[in-house]
């Protein structure tokens, strides 16, 4: 089932959560919605399921225009962040209850229940667990419980509110992977909210950046990463630093130089010019290269960062060295800038 | 006894430990240790025929039935308040809430004679009843709404917390099952609050079984009808027939201990089920 | 930017899942409004319409009674005696119980619960069995010519008994809930076992010590039951507020019984008022139990 949402626009009193959201998600996508706290991706993921009301927009469900429809009626599968479950029920009963509350034509019978809800339990490698209660189990196979029961009611799209937000970091990573899997294996429209760039970025065959109620670029986690849009973006996924530049004659100085050419669409004038740590390297000549000073210099996996200040225009920052290279704290040394994104001076 | 597991520095264990036994054992055990001698010399068979005569049985059906309805009442309503104080804002909630405790606060003989004032035939809500025929004061119906009026905090505040602790999270996972908003009141919500209500209304029971001063002014007090046990154990004391009193307290004490008996294991049953989980 | 500007739509209106619907909310805040102000409200409210039903002057003049003042008096006499003693019996318990560990410890815990299960006529009778002229200790006692039963050291120690558990079952989860570092910190700073307790102990719980001493003087003072029956009755010696309240209930002297019922019921507005500011100014410092 594909999604779209049009023009979505939320208030809680006084504080806008979002301002006009637009996104489309495909049939069968994992999608991501990614941001600081406070940028509104919960609330939009809750407007998809009907738990929040919007003040204005739309939610299409395929043809259908869900936004009136109420959560009881959207078969939405959702998992929240806690995983909600009911604690006076056995796993089984609660990967059931889906099923169970139907009205009576829809209802399948008891027996057909219990197979299905034994079937999810085999889904999510949880077998024999049916008659524990949630209380008896560790967090990763609460989480799991969760999915089944968000499954059980064969949702049009499956919801994820910080799915391994309430994990320890090693089972964080195996859960990552078996819901790729599983998603392989089902192939639910899903949409997963998340503050951890990692965890989308692995996950997500898209992701939707959202800041301040808005989505600030929609795009896979190559154009994400290599391509953002907005400075928001660029500092939000990896480690970057900004520099103020000026583009003149399709070039863009820096304290004087010219150290890249600018690409086209971008106005003359004051910009800003943002990098990432390996976007920079110790030049061997100082010719074409700018004059720097090293001010500390520690060791990171495989190479080294360095902590360089530009002599020339007062701007800090870190760039990658490769560990054969010996650089100490004090040396001034050339870099030379190789690439960077060029944003309009804020 | 002595503090054991790891040596504590903090000064004061013999003291404070040393105080706690003797005005425990003063002021307490010796006190019910001699109702148990005086019962012990009937012997337990002794003590049985006494409660099993007509009239003390009676009053003990009284107080048991009366107060079980009462609870069972308390029950139903205590929940309905906890609700409507935890869940819904309006004004005066606040005042409401403080006024639960009231039945708490206010002395039993007070409250008696208040509600025999009320419940009279001539009183603000007896003469209402007068017209069906409905006489409540000195009838075990006044009896009924005294025991109601003792119990009516306990359910109240054994629920009270548990309901503000439990996530709305929960609500919204039945809601996007598909649940309506009854079911999930009365498949998800309710379920477990049952042991916090069993709480109260056992407490409730345990109250009214043992409550004496709200409600001998509005009972009439009729033996055989509406006379209450605790009532027959005065009755008894002021007949000198201590034997009489004992086996009534006894009786009483009994009861009272296996609920907190079965109220502990409820306890632990629940712990043992459903864990403490977030 | 994929964001397009908001067209203006329709706001769409339909309420979230988990609120329920008006009529059944305005349902059930009204059973519940009705159902306090019935049991709780109008019985307050009556006790004062009684007590003036002969105007101020009726109720001054019940007031001005010997025997209403002879009762006041006795009432806060048993109240400055019972509630001090449970001070220290709350206080000292309380701490052997937060502060250490031991076997038997939760069976202490239940041995101070004991006398709430205990019925409050339960309560009388044990004293009078034990004190009264047939009882295990009554001779004995009699010999040295004490008078218990019958007499204001019964009341006290009936008091004693009905309201024992008030401030210990208020200091125990406080205490246990403050832990010991803060005692340990002392004594490593070089201050004695008294000095610890008073300087950082006492200032710690002194809220939480507060409600315990307003629960527990609510009840010294209203305990009906237990005292009656080991009172006697007799007017203007062993009759404290509830008794005389009694007295006069079944005298037919409806604005007496009432009048001094009045100053009971005040008594329980003010504790409520108190315990209510309590719970709300020093949420954090008196026991969990009872924050909102």
């Amino acid at each position: 089932m594909d999604i779209r949402i049009r023009n979505i626009v939320k208030d809680f009193g006084r504080t806008a959560a979002l301002e006009g959201v637009s996104l489309d998600i495909a049939s069968g996508e994992l999608v991501a919605l990614l941001g600081p706290s406070g940028s509104g991706k919960t609330t939009l993921l809750r407007i998809i399921a009907g738990l929040d009301v919007p003040n204005g927009g739309q939610v299409f469900f395929g043809d259908e225009d869900a936004s009136h429809t109420p959560v009881q009626h959207r078969k939405v599968g959702f998992v929240f962040q806690q995983y909600a479950l009911f604690r006076h029920m056995t796993v089984l009963e609660n990967i059931g209850f889906g099923l169970k509350v139907r009205d009576g034509a829809t209802r399948p019978s008891a027996a057909e229940i219990r197979r299905r809800s034994l079937e999810l339990l085999d889904l999510v490698q949880l077998q024999g667990l049916e008659r524990r209660y949630p209380g008896q189990l560790s967090g990763g196979q609460r989480q799991r419980v969760a999915l089944a029961r968000a499954l059980a009611v064969e949702p049009r799209v499956l919801l994820l509110d910080e799915p391994f937000g309430a994990l320890d970091a090693k089972v964080r990573k195996d859960l990552r992977r078996w819901l790729r899997a599983i998603h392989e294996r089902t192939g639910h429209t899903t949409v997963f909210v998340t503050h951890d760039q990692d965890e989308a970025l692995e996950l997500a065959d898209r992701v939707a950046v959202l800041n301040k109620g808005r989505i600030e670029q929609v795009g896979t986690p190559d154009a994400i990463y290599d391509r953002p849009e907005t400075p928001f973006v660029f500092r939000f996924i990896g480690e970057s630093h900004a520099v103020s530049v000026q583009v003149r004659e399709g070039k863009v100085w820096l304290a004087g130089q010219p150290i890249l050419m600018a690409a086209g669409g971008i106005a003359e004038g004051p910009a800003e010019l943002h990098l990432r740590p390996q976007d920079v390297e110790f030049a061997a000549h100082a010719a074409d290269a700018l004059p720097a000073r090293i001010l500390s210099v520690r060791r990171s996996g495989p190479t080294r960062r360095a902590e360089i200040r530009l002599s020339d225009v007062e701007a800090v920052f870190e760039i990658d060295a490769p560990a054969a290279l010996t650089v100490r704290p004090g040396e001034e040394r050339p870099v030379r800038i190789l690439r960077g994104r060029v944003f309009p001076a804020a | 006894m002595r503090p054991s597991r790891r040596r504590s520095v903090i000064p004061g264990f013999g003291i404070s430990a040393g105080i706690t036994l003797t005005m425990l054992g003063l002021i307490v055990m010796l006190p019910l240790a001699a109702l148990v001698l005086r019962a012990g010399a009937a012997g337990p068979d002794g003590v049985l025929r006494l409660a099993l005569e007509p009239r003390i049985f009676a009053a003990l059906k009284t107080s048991f039935g009366l107060s079980l309805a009462a609870a069972a009442l308390n029950g139903i309503f205590g929940v309905i308040v906890a609700w409507v104080l935890v869940r819904y804002s309006f004004p005066g909630r606040r005042l409401l809430d403080a006024a639960v405790d009231l039945p708490f606060a206010l002395p039993t003989a007070v409250a008696g004679i208040a509600l025999a004032a009320l419940h009279a035939p001539n009183g603000w809500i007896g003469s209402l009843f007068v017209p069906y025929g409905i006489k409540i004061a000195y009838t075990p119906l006044g009896i009924f709404i005294a025991l109601v009026f003792v119990g009516l905090p306990f359910v109240v505040r054994t629920v009270q917390p548990v309901l503000a602790e439990a996530e709305q999270e929960i609500e919204e996972a039945a809601a996007t099952l598909g649940a309506g908003r009854v079911r999930t009141i009365f498949t998800v919500l309710l379920p477990p609050l049952i042991p916090a209500i069993l709480t109260g209304v056992a407490m409730s029971f345990a109250r009214g079984v043992g409550e004496y001063g709200s409600v001998i002014f509005i009972a009439g007090n009729i033996p055989f009808v509406s006379e209450i046990a605790p009532l027959l154990i005065v009755v008894k004391l002021e007949e000198h027939d201590d034997a009489g009193a004992t086996a009534i307290a006894l009786t009483m004490l009994a009861v009272s201990f296996l609920i907190l008996l079965a109220l502990n294991a409820l306890g632990s049953w629940t712990r043992r089920r459903y864990g403490h989980v977030r | 930017m994929s964001a397009e500007r908001p067209q203006a739509s329709a706001a769409v209106r339909s309420r979230p899942a988990t609120e329920d619907p008006p009529a059944l909310k305005g349902l059930l805040i009204a059973l519940a409004v009705f159902f306090l102000a019935s049991f709780l409200v109008l019985p307050l409210v009556v006790v004062f319409v009684e007590a003036f039903r002969k105007g101020a002057e009726g109720y001054l003049a019940a007031l001005r009674e010997e025997d209403a003042l002879a009762a006041i008096r006795l009432t806060l006499t048993v109240a400055a005696i019972a509630v001090p003693v449970n001070v220290v019996f709350g206080i000292a318990a309380a701490w052997c119980i937060a502060k250490y560990e031991f076997k038997g410890k939760s069976f202490l815990v239940s041995l101070i619960d004991l006398p709430f299960s205990v019925s409050p006529v339960v309560a009388g009778l044990v004293y009078v069995l034990l004190f009264g002229a047939h009882g295990l200790l009554g001779p004995t006692v009699r010999s040295w010519g004490w008078e218990i039963v019958f007499a204001v050291p019964g009341i006290v120690l009936a008091t004693v008994f009905v309201t024992l558990p008030f401030v210990a079952r208020e200091l125990i989860p406080l205490m246990e809930e403050q832990g010991t570092t803060d005692e340990e910190a002392a004594l490593s700073l070089g201050a004695g076992g008294l000095k610890t307790f008073l300087r950082v102990t006492l200032p710690n719980i002194k809220w939480g010590l507060l409600y315990g001493v307003l629960l527990c003087n609510a009840r010294a003072m209203g305990e009906f039951g237990a005292v009656s029956v080991i009172s006697g009755h007799i007017r203007g010696l062993t009759n404290t507020m509830p008794l005389q309240v009694e007295v006069l209930y079944n005298e037919y002297d409806a604005v007496g019984a009432f009048t001094i019922a009045s100053l009971l019921a005040l008594l329980a507005l003010v504790t409520l008022a108190l315990k209510a500011l309590l719970e709300w100014r020093y949420a954090d410092e008196i026991a969990g139990t009872h924050r909102r």
